[in-house]
């Protein structure tokens, strides 16, 4: 649930300004705005509408709905995990016919579908290739065709595949994500019917030509996508060299120093706040309290004078890996809080999180530094995070 | 008669005593199918009997799948109120109306029940002469989100004396208003089984039975919306003497129950406007155990919620016997009280 809509959908439900709404701290008490008992029945039926959700009988309760951080709390499993990555057959779907077996075609369905998948890449989706055909075969028919969609656009690919479940449990592994961000279209009911089974989490969509709607199908699976000015393939194949390299080196050490690595960690500037919020969004693995922003709230909580954004950058040998960390530290008396600690997937340990803590530790000066986590399925493995570096976990 | 020699004579009669043949307009138009009984035989009577018996049987029979798929699943539950009370408080499932099945569960375990009676082919809606009406979303959101129900459950029988099964979930024994919530994994930490109708189902231990009759009860006497629809039911009361005059449930083990809840204020409100009817020393033992400032703090008030406490006007005799409790109270209703009652009406009704 975007923490924005929701405040909208409040604001628009208790007849006040959003500016008011979004100022309240996640305590603070809805009733005395307004919310009795016939606006929570109709800020419910927002909810739902605007989400596509039912609320559960077991979560209807009126105290579930008496802050702003108690709606956030309840509304946490009705999220839809975001997806990040496309993965698509070729035979049949990217054009017709079977690459290396019989003359292929690209007819007006398949360049209208390419065209909408070229789409999603600009934003941000990161597009993968899954196929039982050959290797030579798709390389050649990626040559041969004159097509929206190249062989470089891909950043992950796996052909020769007889399984395709596992081909994706495999793509995702490689592109540091969770199975549950990928969306897989295929124009096989029995793959499509073999990952639904295996993997469930993955969204598997029919895309042969006779389903006039897949494309839009793809860009609403794909709208809750921040979008993004970063390049990911390219970020993804730098990463992928970087992997080859700590292969040759002996310790963790010696794969540092070869990679020239320079990290630039300090106060967020404004500019950089819009690719803070993305990375809130996107982030999940390392995402200490499972905090997301928008542009707005940090722009708003970059003015209170109590709190400091910081920022995390780095580049090495292989590229610029641009902002991949941030943590929003709040000052409460002796005590200094962060309230979110976020670091991309692609860089997680390579000790960049340690640089940020200790920027984190410089910015609280001697006061007490606590950092707030909140468990996710997907962030068990920060759990102890703070506890091993010296910071009491609240 | 006058409203004092009209309790007495129920006394006398629910004592075992002979009773006066003018107490049957009263037992009748109230329900007191038990009391009625011991006045001999009327027409209405038998009707009535034969009838809940029927229901009864045709409603446990509708949910016995339920039931099943509820012990598979290992969902704590207890089936309260209407026939299992009817068997507890007077030996016979056939001696009260009732027009529901209630399941108890916690709230936790709603979605699943919900999951299951949908399954065995119930839907949230109301009865009406066009057959079943689905409930809107606004409907279930506000009862299962203000109320200590989800929204009825009912489906078809096929049998035309008995052709719709309700069946009501309750996810707390405290009412919506309530701050107060039932710790409801101590409420089913224990259950029994029992029969009722040819169905195994499970029930709560007589002491916490009591406890949540009382919770009902006081809820049903002190809501507006429900006084201001029924008045002071003389059968609810019939329901809680006659529950503790054939179960006894144990003293100790019933303030234990009540004090883990919160909930002795409200037994003590509930034994107290008992033993103003029946006048039984049986009752004696249970109001000196209950009896409390905060006890006697509630016997004058009515409502459920603070916003809406007032002190009793009415002589207590005069608004359980008089017909005229809904009408004198809607005289007193302010206009956001008059608005909270119309709200209830337009969602639960």
């Amino acid at each position: 649930m975007n923490r924005e809509n929701l405040l909208r959908l409040l604001a628009e439900t208790l007849e006040r300004p959003y500016e008011e709404i979004a100022a309240l701290p996640d305590g603070a008490s809805l009733a005395d705005m307004g919310l009795d008992s016939i606006r929570f029945i109709q800020f419910v039926v927002r909810l739902e509408e605007a989400e596509g959700i039912e609320v559960l009988d077991s979560d209807l309760l009126l105290s579930n709905f008496e802050t702003v951080g108690s709606i956030l709390q309840t509304m946490r499993k009705y999220e839809k995990p975001l997806k990040k990555a496309l993965v698509l057959d070729c035979d049949g779907v990217l054009w017709r016919g079977a690459a290396g077996e019989e003359p292929l075609a690209i007819d007006e369905s398949c360049a209208a579908f390419q065209n909408t998948v070229r789409r999603l890449s600009h934003r941000g989706v990161l597009l993968c290739l899954c196929s039982r055909n050959t290797a030579e075969n798709i390389a050649e028919a990626f040559s041969a065709l004159d097509m929206p969609l190249k062989r470089e656009d891909f950043a992950a690919v796996r052909t020769g595949v007889t399984d395709k479940a596992a081909a994706l449990a495999d793509i995702a592994a490689e592109l540091h994500i969770f199975p549950d961000s990928l969306v897989f279209a295929d124009d096989s009911e029995y793959e499509l019917g073999l990952v639904r089974a295996l993997l469930p989490e993955v969204e598997t969509v029919k895309a042969d030509g006779s389903a006039p709607d897949c494309g839009e199908e793809l860009e609403l699976l794909f709208r809750a996508l921040p979008p993004t000015e970063l390049d990911r393939v390219r970020l993804h194949r730098e990463q992928k060299e970087r992997e080859k390299a700590r292969l040759s080196c002996k310790t963790p050490e010696e794969y540092n120093r070869s990679l020239e690595t320079v990290v630039r960690c300090g106060a967020a500037g404004e500019g950089e706040l819009p690719r803070i919020a993305e990375l809130s969004r996107r982030t999940n693995r390392c995402n200490l309290s499972d905090r997301r922003y928008t542009e707005e709230e940090l722009r708003r909580l970059l003015r209170e004078p109590d709190v400091r954004i910081l920022s995390l950058s780095a580049a090495d040998r292989y590229g610029d890996m641009g902002l991949v960390g941030a943590a929003v530290l709040r000052e409460e008396g002796e005590a200094v809080t962060i309230e979110s600690f976020f670091l991309s997937c692609r860089v997680f340990g390579r000790g960049f999180e340690q640089s940020l803590l200790e920027r984190a530790r410089e910015a609280a000066g001697g006061k007490i530094l606590r950092g707030v986590f909140r468990e996710t399925p997907k962030n068990r493995g920060c759990a102890a995070f703070y506890e091993e570096n010296g910071v009491e976990r609240i | 008669m006058t409203d004092a020699d009209t309790l007495r004579a129920v006394a006398e009669l629910a004592k075992g005593g002979k009773g006066s043949p003018e107490l049957a307009p009263l037992l009748e138009r109230s329900g007191c199918f038990y009391l009625l009984s011991r006045l001999g035989k009327t027409g209405k009577l038998q009707r009535e009997t034969v009838f809940n018996a029927l229901c009864a049987k045709e409603r446990y029979r509708a949910c016995a799948p339920v039931l099943e798929k509820m012990e598979e699943a290992s969902i704590p539950y207890a089936v309260i109120k209407g026939a299992v009370l009817s068997q507890a408080a007077y030996g016979s499932v056939s001696f009260r109306h009732s027009s529901d099945l209630d399941l108890l569960v916690s709230r936790s375990r709603a979605d699943a029940l919900k999951s299951i009676l949908l399954e065995n082919g119930f839907v949230q809606g109301r009865v009406t002469d066009a057959g079943i009406l689905p409930y809107s979303r606004r409907e279930i959101i506000f009862q299962a989100g203000l109320s200590h129900q989800t929204a009825p459950f009912v489906k078809h029988t096929g049998n035309p004396l008995c052709p719709y099964v309700n069946v009501d979930v309750n996810l707390d024994l405290f009412w919506g208003e309530s701050r107060r919530k039932a710790d409801m994994d101590f409420v089913l930490s224990e259950t029994e089984e029992a029969e009722v109708c040819g169905v195994r189902i499970r029930k709560l231990p007589p002491e916490m039975e009591f406890v949540s009759l009382c919770l009902h009860h006081y809820k049903d006497m002190n809501s507006l919306y429900l006084l201001m629809r029924d008045g002071l039911r003389l059968d609810e009361f019939c329901d809680l003497y006659f529950y503790l005059k054939r179960v006894r449930p144990d003293v100790p083990g019933l303030l234990s129950a009540a004090e883990r809840l919160g909930a002795g204020a409200y037994l003590y409100y509930c034994l107290f406007y008992t033993g103003r009817i029946f006048e039984d020393p049986l009752l004696e033992p249970y109001l000196d155990a209950f009896r409390s400032p905060e006890g006697e703090a509630v016997l004058e008030r009515y409502g459920l919620a603070e916003d809406e406490y007032a002190r009793w006007e009415m002589p207590f005799p005069e608004r359980l016997l008089s017909g005229r409790l809904p009408e004198y109270l809607g005289s007193l209703l302010g206009e956001e009280k008059r608005q909270k009652v119309l709200l209830n009406r337009e969602m639960m009704e």
